[in-house]
């Protein structure tokens, strides 16, 4: 399986001299299969140029497994390229959303609709297969199998595990360290904590020793403080969690919009000189970053 | 005694109390309200405690295994999606304060709140974990929720049945079932089961007027039927069961809780205390209940 990084950012795309060597193209990355079948994580506006390359490729089928719908999630999607041609078939896996009452498919439409873009979704010649996944769904996909779970986030969002042949990736999606809302002293402390150890568990359960965890790291410590409720983690959350899933390497990314080249290549700098003797590998995921995971 | 469907699909658009309803409003407009605040005003409210735990326990979610507390559904599904989950419910509207009914809300909140407290509290004394004490107190707050969607959707046959309970001193829920057709306990108990509630709430609810043959059957049960009842004894409402002769239970009553209602109420911890604040959001802007 390999895994290749088409925005990394989050939030918004960013592009500029600051960000010209990480990206600033939001969330999409893209798994190739051992049998070279097509696996999407989000359509953020990477998911453009990615759309560019399968429309040339052999390929005519892909599966595009959506965390959540924020606009860094989604944006790209009018603009893949595979949707619009009679020849393609592409299957969207994604949550119903509770306070919408909306699934994928109906959510997804309307950022399609008049006043934002000039096509309508019902327009789009591709086949396409729209899935509301429940939790712990399993999917089989080719010759791939799609797990989720659902993480922290100011709306539903699932983190993905996809497995092939022996080999894993987990995505998180936006996750944010869940937060106790009770004071230490309050009543419900104890049991809130409980729910939370729990949750954070579950999570690491599905991503338990996958060769590649891929996790939101928007933040550093002293952001989060200001930003707590904002539904990211940040870089030593991130790695706390992979640690706890035991996960082989692990890709920082959904980069905050005003993090600069420079600040990522001093965080990676920080992160390498502070590595423990037995933590995975850590890289900071970077538009064009490829991982073959054999 | 079937519920009509037509009354279960009404269910979806039942609206909270006022006094939440303005609440929810307040500190969901409000960017520096604090998160506990908001989970207070909603796992108070029986209308919003039972719509947030549908959402959560819907089959879109696919739970390994149910959710039965808010702070639970909070971790599960988000702070913000139960915000916006309570948001969508408060823009439904309020129940009305003078309802046709001539249903008392004050008198069905006090109650409900006091059976959460109780029940919450005879859990300790069944030594069930702490985490799952929780679920007792959702039970006595959730196991009347029939009378107001009868006071929302039946509300001339419920003016009737009530006034007849008054009149005649019968228990509510047989006049119910003779002139409604049904009566709250099951009403309740087949809305939770519609919402894939876990079953030993919904049989909790459902046999809140009949004790089981033992307390360790289903405790949760065990402890709604005694809540029910003291509740009953300390706060006297009208819609609340009336006199029940304590000669008539069955001998496990005693032999789990103590000698008789009074020495279990006295015998237990910090009940005051725990009463006070749980009904504390009954009396703030009181005149808005």
């Amino acid at each position: 399986m390999k895994v290749r990084f088409w925005g990394v950012r989050g939030s918004i795309a960013s592009p500029g001299p600051s960000t010209v060597r990480y990206g600033g193209n939001t969330t999409c990355i893209e798994l190739t299969t051992d049998a070279g079948h097509t696996i999407i994580f989000d359509a953020g506006t990477g998911i453009r140029p990615l759309g560019l390359k399968l429309l040339a490729a052999e390929q005519k089928k892909c599966a595009v497994c959506i965390s959540h719908t924020h606009w860094d999630h989604i944006q790209g999607l009018p603009f893949f390229v595979p949707l619009f041609s009679a020849d393609r078939e592409v299957h969207f896996y994604g949550a119903f959303d509770p306070v919408y009452q909306k699934d994928l498919e109906s959510i997804l439409a309307q950022q399609m609709e008049y006043c934002y873009f000039p096509i309508r979704a019902l327009e789009l010649k591709a086949k396409l297969h729209y899935h509301t996944l429940h939790e712990g769904a399993r999917i089989e996909f080719e010759d791939a199998v799609i797990t989720n779970v659902m993480m922290n986030h100011p709306v539903l969002t699932y983190g993905y595990r996809v497995d092939c042949n022996g080999k894993s990736v987990f995505f998180s999606g936006d996750h944010e360290p869940p937060h106790n809302i009770y004071d230490s002293d309050d009543t419900f402390y104890g049991e809130y904590d409980q729910l939370i150890q729990d949750k954070v568990g579950r999570i690491c359960e599905v991503a338990n020793e996958v060769d590649l965890f891929i996790i939101d790291a928007q933040y550093t410590e002293p952001e989060l403080l200001q930003k707590r409720g904002w539904g990211h983690g940040t870089f030593s959350s991130a790695l706390a969690m992979a640690r706890r899933a035991k996960a082989k390497k692990v890709v920082f990314t959904h980069h905050d919009p005003s993090r600069t080249d420079d600040q990522l290549d001093r965080i990676g700098a920080k992160l390498q000189a502070q590595r423990r003797s037995n933590d995975p590998p850590m890289l900071i995921a970077a538009e064009g970053l490829e991982i073959d995971l054999g | 005694m079937a519920v009509s469907s037509e009354l279960l699909e009404l269910c979806d658009r039942m609206p909270a109390f006022p006094a939440s309803v303005q609440r929810v409003i307040a500190l969901t407009s409000d960017i520096n309200s604090s998160p506990k605040q908001l989970v207070k005003v909603i796992d108070h409210d029986p209308v919003l405690t039972i719509k947030i735990l549908k959402v959560a326990n819907s089959a879109y979610f696919g739970l390994s295994r149910p959710i039965v507390s808010i702070n639970h559904a909070v971790v599960y599904l988000g702070l913000n999606t139960v915000k916006h989950v309570a948001l969508a419910i408060a823009a439904i509207g309020s129940l009305p304060r003078n309802n046709e009914a001539g249903f008392d809300m004050d008198d069905y909140l006090l109650h409900s709140l006091t059976s959460a407290v109780l029940a919450r509290s005879l859990a300790h004394k069944m030594s069930v974990p702490e985490a799952e004490a929780a679920n007792y107190f959702v039970a006595g707050l959730l196991h009347d929720i029939g009378q107001v969607v009868f006071a929302q959707f039946k509300p001339k046959a419920f003016q009737e049945t009530l006034n007849e309970a008054k009149n005649s001193g019968q228990p509510l829920h047989e006049i119910e079932r003779r002139i409604l057709g049904s009566d709250h306990a099951e009403l309740g108990a087949v809305l939770c089961e519609k919402w894939s509630f876990p079953e030993p709430l919904v049989a909790a609810i459902r046999m809140h007027h009949t004790p089981g043959i033992r307390a360790s059957g289903n405790p949760l049960r065990s402890c709604l039927f005694v809540g029910n009842l003291l509740a009953a004894r300390i706060s006297q409402p009208v819609n609340a069961p009336t006199a029940f002769d304590e000669n008539i239970l069955p001998p496990w009553v005693f032999r789990t809780f103590g000698n008789d209602f009074d020495s279990i109420i006295e015998s237990m911890v910090g009940l005051q205390t725990d009463l006070k604040q749980a009904t504390s959001l009954l009396s703030v802007g009181g005149g808005s209940l």
